[in-house]
């Protein structure tokens, strides 16, 4: 087995006993993304001398007895929304082309803190506004599992490094699927914690009553050990919960007498029902372990989609308004300084944005616009206490809800470029989940056939605020049983 | 439906500078993602509180003092100004909006 395969599990324990260094990991993480990554794609930044670096110095701290707990000399990337101290931090759009921050998130501080050794800076829709990372500034990353195929979105490079083994584990930010969804069609585990549970200071906004911070890994438990170094209050972020990170990984278990619901609105018409049966297959795992399996409804789901598509570009529309050519970022004002306040403003943002978050700043605007802000946006918060609602209603009868992440497996690069609307679509049942704050993991759980290729289906396990540990304890019982152990063929 | 005096109003409230193309273009498409939206118009939520956030938290403040040893603060002012297009030692300099002599 090469070392880039590692799970964070498995690499912190050879790292503990002594068989393998952590300039090992991060040379054969490093020599198989200079192997793989013109393929996939995945990278926006490597960077080499510093993970080298910082390797060694885990190494150094191992060998004195300070080693920092489990992810110590452990390679993770980071999307590129997430800001690292003197390293160039894009979003993947051209307006934040250069933009150098001068302090780290509290993510990326937390994992430096617990050891981590940053590997580099992944591709993702830009402003993280999209579902196939087509809409990154840059270029589009490729789904490892077929290379005409998207990885998904927003967190593809994430999803697609850690498909690839181009990392030991990576970090991706999901405001309506964008850690499930390219975990989802990239076969890996993708966390979407509770809301508030990971700071997202230094993380550039999307929609900030929606936006999370979380895990793309290889295993379950891997996401726990994640979770358990970046979650926690933090002053700087005011939305963060005060409450305490339970050992997760430490208190992983499988689970028996669960009760699991099946919303039949994730289970109608509409969905692939190739995806259906590989979903159907866990379902069975679970009720051999014990479950109860319940059928509910989660009424909310037909037009939650609606909602989030109103609340999340009013939010953008917001958010993006910091992006004036006056304080950082691109600016006409670099070339020419003879120009109105408002020339600046227009220019800046007319060049500088890509068409999607042009596109989301305008339904944003014109659904926050005097005369239509009753009739979308106030309409939305509404609609958006009444999702909250089934989901409080679902978990009277259920412990953790359990459907698919996305209708489809991944579909092909520039299928759906041209037509918002059904790009919107694929985030169907990923969507919901933001607005009601509540934790959600996707979860690899089979594949299915399509233009000759494996392609790899997400199962989405759902739990009430704070309930990460249920979906872990889920999910570990399905992912041991299943016992995948694919990789794409590259 | 949009018109297109429409678009071109949202992109003035948006400070967007849209080419001809654009506005035609985002047109079409912001009248198919409102469509979308249609569906949410016969829901009744008469009574319905409006959620918008679901933190819990409200009016998180802390004192009003300068912290000096938190290591996720940019050092110093010229590291933060280091990214703007236009400065004069610590003063960032716009474009005149005021007329006149």
């Amino acid at each position: 087995m090469n070392l880039y395969e590692l799970t964070i599990e498995e690499a912190s324990t050879q790292l503990a006993s002594g068989k393998i260094t952590s300039l090992d990991l991060t040379n054969s993480v490093l020599e198989r993304i200079e192997n793989i990554d013109g393929k996939i794609k995945a990278y926006l930044k490597v960077l080499k001398d510093e993970s080298t670096e910082q390797a060694k110095m885990s190494d150094e701290r191992r060998a004195s007895g300070k080693t920092l707990g489990p992810l110590d000399g452990i390679p993770i990337c980071l999307k590129d929304l997430i800001c690292l101290k003197g390293c160039e931090t894009t979003a993947s759009s051209n307006i934040l082309k250069g933009f150098v921050p001068p302090y780290d998130s509290t993510v990326a501080n937390k994992l430096k803190k617990a050891g981590a050794v940053i590997i580099g800076k992944t591709n993702c829709d830009a402003f993280a506004h999209g579902s196939s990372t087509e809409n990154s500034d840059f270029f589009v990353t490729k789904n490892p599992w077929d290379l005409e195929k998207i990885p998904g979105g927003s967190s593809g490079g994430s999803a697609a490094a850690t498909s690839a083994d181009e990392c030991i584990g990576a970090i991706g930010t999901d405001t309506g699927g964008s850690i499930r969804q390219p975990a989802s069609l990239c076969g890996v585990v993708g966390l979407k914690p509770t809301y508030g549970r990971v700071s997202r200071y230094g993380v550039v906004a999307m929609a900030s009553s929606l936006d999370v911070v979380g895990p793309i890994v290889k295993s379950v438990k891997d996401s726990a050990m994640v979770l358990e170094a970046i979650a926690g209050k933090d002053e700087l972020d005011s939305t963060t919960l005060d409450v305490e990170v339970p050992k997760y990984s430490e208190l992983i278990k499988k689970v028996t007498k669960i009760r699991v619901g099946i919303p039949k609105e994730y289970f109608a018409e509409g969905t692939d029902k190739d995806v259906l049966e590989e979903i159907n297959k866990s379902i069975e795992i679970l009720k051999d372990a014990g479950a109860e399996i319940v059928d509910i409804s989660l009424p909310s789901t037909d037009y939650a989609i609606s909602l989030y598509y109103i609340i999340q570009p009013a939010e953008v529309s917001s958010n993006l308004a910091k992006y004036d050519g006056i304080r950082f970022g691109y600016s006409t004002l670099r070339d020419d300084s003879n120009q109105t306040l408002e020339d600046v403003y227009f220019n800046s943002r007319g060049t500088g944005f890509g068409s999607e978050a042009k596109r989301r700043i305008m339904l944003g605007s014109y659904v926050l616009s005097a005369g239509y802000y009753d009739a979308y946006y106030r309409k939305a918060m509404k609609l958006r206490t009444l999702v909250i609602k089934d989901f409080e209603k679902a978990f009277e009868k259920v412990d953790v809800i359990l459907g698919p992440v996305s209708p489809t497996p991944a579909f092909k690069i520039g299928e759906k470029t041209d037509d918002p609307v059904q790009m919107y679509l694929s985030d169907i049942f990923t969507a919901p989940i933001n607005p009601a704050g509540v934790p959600a993991m996707s979860l690899p759980v089979g594949f299915v056939k399509r233009d000759g290729k494996d392609l790899p289906v997400g199962l989405q396990l759902i739990a009430p605020m704070l309930g990460e540990q249920i979906i872990f304890d889920t999910a570990y019982t399905i992912e041991q049983a299943l016992n995948l152990n694919k990789k794409p063929q590259l | 439906m949009l018109s297109k005096d429409d678009v071109l109003g949202v992109s003035k409230l948006a400070r967007l500078k849209l080419t001809d193309e654009q506005v035609d273009k985002f047109k079409l498409q912001m009248e198919n993602v409102l469509e979308l939206f249609d569906e949410v118009k016969n829901i009744n939520v008469d009574n319905i509180e409006e959620t918008s956030q679901v933190s819990g938290l409200k009016n998180i403040t802390r004192e009003d003092e300068i912290e000096y040893n938190n290591d996720l603060r940019p050092d110093s002012s010229n590291d933060l100004l280091a990214n703007t297009p236009r400065r004069e030692c610590t003063k960032i300099i716009v474009p005149k909006v005021i007329e006149g002599k």
